[in-house]
């Protein structure tokens, strides 16, 4: 476009440049000069009139002041020479001839001037002495010799005479009158006067009418009309040139208007695109403005999003330093962005190790190069108090300009680890809960099946054992009769201790089975609650201590049972809650190691009376940590070898579960140990 | 032809000129306006005071024009710098602008022109313009003086103009003669208003004429036989200027403006009394000769054409009166 510009513009210049050249031109300083001089010279012709009227109104008389008649002539002077001074510089020919004429002017000027000036002496002088004649013309009559009177009469007469027509003869009678008057004897000053005066008269009157008729014909006006005429010839010149040069300067302009007008066109032919494309760029812009604010629309929802965010989102520049800091960063390490941002990601970092194996393996993963979908690592983090906690780690990188930053979004696991933990527990509970199910089932058949051959194997026994003793007196006999022999391989002597303890054992055998097939019946049938009633609990701790009084003699020599007076009702099955304190107290007993170890039973109320609580104390074995919680299960117990089934606890803990109540158990190794059971109070007090 | 149309153009000037009322009187007062002094004038009278002027910086143009004795030096010629050339009386400064010849002779015809003649001429003050112009640059007030008068500052054109400014304005208006011309009939006593008639009856006023009473003409000094009491020295007077023998012995008319403080009289001084210098005039110059009467009205008229200076009545100090 610049290089569009210039070339109108310089032609329009030099269209200007060339008007503005042709306008002086056309108005040549010359001309106005010119019109200068000319002014001028009308002037020294006024001036040449005024002196003429003054000369002739001084000769006539008329002017007796002669300050206008010299001032007129010094103008007129000073006039003629500063018009001769002005044209002297002019160099071509014309100017030449100008200044020529001008000076010629200033000659003849001067040249008059100083005619007038002996024209003003003499005419005073002239004035003076005819007007001594009049005066003593006038007192003629008076104080005069007769003699005298007719010689000055003449005399006077003469005079007038000359001085109505200056001629020479005229002048001559004059003279002789006045010698005629000298020959005679003195009169009187006066008349002595008159003839230096008439002679004066007679000198000085033809020569001013001289002067004055030289003054006339002193040729100004030709001088004036020569420079005129030069003038006009000048200024016609210099008006023809100056009418070329407005003819150019006409067509000049002509063009100039043209070639603007060109421009015009092309201008608005411009215009008009111009205003299509600006009209495009304004629905540009608009759009852009649009976009510009859906931008800063998202950039706000993002940064909303980036502060509302619980997980960290920190960003890095290529050497791992923070730039940009969110809400959820502080909350998680306790740094505020001010503090955070500057520092080094490490800071961040428990271990630098865990974060760089990270980064290694990130950059394996993505062939050295970090991307927005890198994979998730756990790093463990440090807060800024020192606490370190378990997080996950994401890191993307980006790139703005020529750096690169990495972006990482950090969550804290710690939570959810702590739920993970939960739910793997609760999940073991659950698959555990399944395998007793499925157990109680299964034993719930078994047992059946179970329980009628070993009545069958009971039954037979007792009656096994009448057969032996009914067979030993015949055996006896036998082996009177014919010494030993075998039975079942083995010699009689033998068999006739042994047998019975045989049948005995199996016997006890089946008698187990049938306990045990009992239990599990016991176990697994449901509780029913229909049967409860209001039961004291002391009641059911005296009936159970009585149950077992020799076994609990036999085990310990401390036993103690302390009761709570006025213990509140719970609602319950006496039976069953007998069962479980039976059970509590049998363990109890069991973990005895020593006769002297004591056993205390005892009840009271919690919880300001809306639990009542019967707890078994012993100072026995205690139970293991790891122990505690597997108490209340099925088959769970430490006394196989002296027959436990774990069952006990198993049944006790779902008694208790089914009187609203719970078991719980507190017990160090080699401390002893303390059960609770804690059941509500019974509403029907 | 030529004649005629002159005269057609006189005629009409004339028919059109109001001044032609004035000009039937042969006298005029001078304009009584008050003067105020230009800056151009203030430099100026400070330059008319300034010895530097000189060649020698002893001389101003105050020495021979001082204005507290009637602009003049009183002396019967003015003191030659070689002190062995005449020169001529000294004329009163007062009144110059007035006065359309310059000099007893009229060599200039301006007070430009007039004033840088008698600063160059070698008699008077004997300066050249490059050591003036010199001298007064060497001066800083004057340099400044004339930097804030005139934009291009100290120059010979300057020099002159702040001069005639000042000269310009050596004006003695409101004479008694004057105030009686504007129309004060009782300001003049009877013997001066006679010595008006006589000085306008016996001829007087065909040569001193005009506002300043004289110096806008030459005349022939001795027109009746040779005025008594001339040096043997001769002064051929204008024929210096014009080199036309009807010249020898004419001299300028000069103004009778304060002519009674202005003695010595005619370009030689020739004359010391007022007295002396009437009737010389009147015996040479008018072919008369006066009665003593008539002499005493007629320099009693003479007294009455002092001017005032600054409001005040001119006096001739070191004159003093016979």
């Amino acid at each position: 476009m610049k290089t569009l510009a210039w070339k109108p513009a310089l032609i329009i210049v030099s269209l200007l440049l060339t008007l503005t050249y042709l306008w002086m031109q056309s108005t040549r300083p010359e001309l106005e000069q010119n019109r200068h001089w000319q002014a001028k010279l009308r002037l020294i012709e006024l001036h040449d009139a005024e002196l003429m009227r003054d000369v002739l109104l001084v000769r006539a008389g008329l002017l007796v002041n002669y300050d206008a008649l010299t001032l007129s002539g010094q103008n007129l002077v000073q006039l003629s020479q500063s018009l001769q001074a002005e044209l002297n510089p002019a160099i071509d020919p014309a100017g030449q001839t100008m200044a020529n004429l001008a000076g010629n002017l200033a000659k003849a000027v001067q040249e008059k001037l100083s005619l007038i000036e002996y024209l003003k002496s003499d005419n005073a002088l002239l004035r003076n002495s005819i007007m001594y004649f009049d005066d003593v013309g006038k007192t003629l009559p008076s104080g005069t010799k007769r003699v005298s009177y007719e010689a000055i009469s003449n005399l006077w007469q003469l005079m007038f005479s000359f001085l109505q027509a200056p001629e020479p003869d005229l002048a001559e009678d004059v003279e002789q009158a006045l010698d005629q008057l000298t020959k005679k004897p003195a009169q009187s000053t006066d008349y002595q006067g008159m003839i230096p005066h008439g002679r004066l008269i007679i000198e000085l009157l033809p020569k001013v009418d001289a002067l004055l008729r030289e003054v006339i014909d002193q040729p100004l006006n030709n001088q004036v009309d020569a420079l005129q005429r030069a003038f006009n010839d000048y200024s016609a010149r210099l008006e023809a040139r100056a009418q070329t040069y407005r003819l150019l300067l006409y067509l000049v302009a002509v063009l100039l208007v043209a070639y603007l007008l060109y421009q015009y066109l092309r201008l608005r032919t411009f215009s008009l695109d111009l205003q299509r494309s600006h009209s495009y760029l304004v629905q540009e812009t608009a759009e852009r403005l649009q976009a510009e604010t859906a931008l800063k629309e998202n950039e706000a929802r993002l940064r909303a999003i980036t502060d509302s965010a619980h997980e960290a989102i920190v960003s890095t520049d290529s050497r791992w330093n923070i730039v940009s800091w969110n809400q959820g960063a502080t909350l998680m390490f306790g740094y505020s962005a001010d503090q955070a941002i500057g520092k080094p990601f490490s800071y961040l970092l428990a271990k630098i190790s865990e974060f760089n194996y990270a980064m290694t393996l990130a950059n394996q993963d993505s062939h050295l190069e970090l991307n927005s979908n890198s994979s998730v690592h756990a790093i463990t983090g440090l807060r800024q108090d020192g606490a370190e906690i378990p997080l996950e780690l994401s890191i993307s990188s980006w790139v703005r300009g020529r750096e690169r930053f990495f972006t990482a979004i950090i969550r804290d696991i710690s939570v959810r680890k702590r739920l993970e933990e939960v739910g793997r527990q609760q999940e073991l509970q659950l698959i555990q809960a399944n395998k007793m199910t499925a157990l109680g089932t299964l034993v719930s058949g078994v047992a059946h099946e179970i329980n009628n051959p070993n009545q069958l194997i009971l039954f037979n026994s007792g009656l096994l054992a009448d057969v032996n003793l009914d067979m030993l007196d015949i055996l006896q006999e036998k082996y009177e009769l014919t010494g030993e022999f075998t039975l079942a391989g083995l010699p009689y002597t033998e068999m006739r201790s042994a047998l019975p303890i045989l049948i005995n054992d199996i016997n006890d055998g089946a008698k187990r089975i049938e306990r045990i097939v009992a239990d599990l019946k016991n176990y697994v049938r449901p509780q029913n609650s229909h049967t409860f009633l209001s039961v004291s609990l002391n009641d059911v701790a005296e009936r159970a201590v009585r149950l077992l009084k020799h076994l609990i003699s036999s085990k310990t020599d401390n036993f103690n049972l302390h009761l709570a007076e006025s213990l509140a009702l719970i609602q319950g099955d006496p039976q069953q809650l007998g069962q479980i304190v039976v059970n509590l107290l049998v363990n109890a007993l069991d973990a005895l190691t020593d006769q002297q170890n004591a056993v205390t039973v005892s009840t009271f109320m919690m919880d300001n009376g809306s639990l009542v609580c019967l707890e078994v104390r012993d100072e026995g074995i205690g139970i293991a940590g790891e122990h505690l919680e597997q108490l209340c299960d099925p088959f769970f117990t430490t006394k196989q070898a002296s027959g436990g089934t774990g069952l006990g606890l198993a049944i006790s803990a779902s008694l208790t579960h089914a009187h609203r109540g719970r078991l719980s158990f507190n017990s160090m190794p080699g401390q002893g140990c303390s059960v609770r059971a804690i059941f509500p109070a019974s509403p029907y007090q | 032809m030529c004649i005629f149309r002159i005269f057609l153009s006189a005629l009409v000037i004339l028919l059109c000129d109001d001044l032609n009322a004035q000009a039937l009187s042969p006298l005029a007062p001078l304009p009584d306006a008050e003067i105020v002094l230009s800056n151009a004038a203030e430099l100026g009278k400070r330059l008319f005071y300034e010895p530097k002027l000189s060649a020698n910086n002893q001389r101003s143009c105050a020495s021979c024009h001082p204005l507290d004795s009637g602009g003049m030096d009183g002396k019967v010629r003015a003191e030659a710098l070689d002190g062995i050339s005449a020169l001529r009386n000294t004329p009163t400064l007062f009144n110059i602008a007035f006065n359309y010849f310059y000099n007893w002779d009229g060599l200039v015809t301006t007070l430009e022109a007039h004033t840088e003649k008698v600063l160059l001429n070698p008699k008077v003050m004997a300066a050249t313009w490059p050591e003036l112009l010199d001298k007064l640059q060497a001066d800083a007030d004057y340099a400044q003086a004339f930097a804030q008068v005139y934009p291009d500052g100290l120059t010979k054109v300057n020099v002159i103009n702040a001069l005639t400014s000042f000269e310009h304005s050596l004006i003695t208006p409101n004479a008694r003669f004057d105030r009686f011309l504007k129309g004060d009939q009782h300001v003049l006593s009877n013997d001066e208003q006679e010595g008006y008639r006589l000085f306008k009856d016996l001829g007087c006023v065909a040569c001193h004429q005009g506002s300043n009473i004289g110096g806008n003409l030459f005349q022939k000094f001795g027109v009746f036989g040779t005025p008594k009491g001339g040096s043997k020295m001769l002064d051929a007077g204008r024929y210096q200027v014009t080199g036309n023998d009807r010249d020898t012995g004419v001299f300028r008319v000069p103004s009778l403006r304060n002519v009674a403080i202005t003695a010595p009289y005619f370009h030689d001084g020739r004359a010391a009394t007022l007295e002396d210098a009437v009737d010389i005039m009147a015996e040479n110059q008018l072919g008369q000769v006066l009665q003593s009467k008539q002499r005493g009205s007629l320099v009693k008229f003479l007294n009455t054409l002092t001017g005032e200076y600054q409001g005040k009545l001119l006096t001739g100090t070191r004159q003093p009166k016979p």
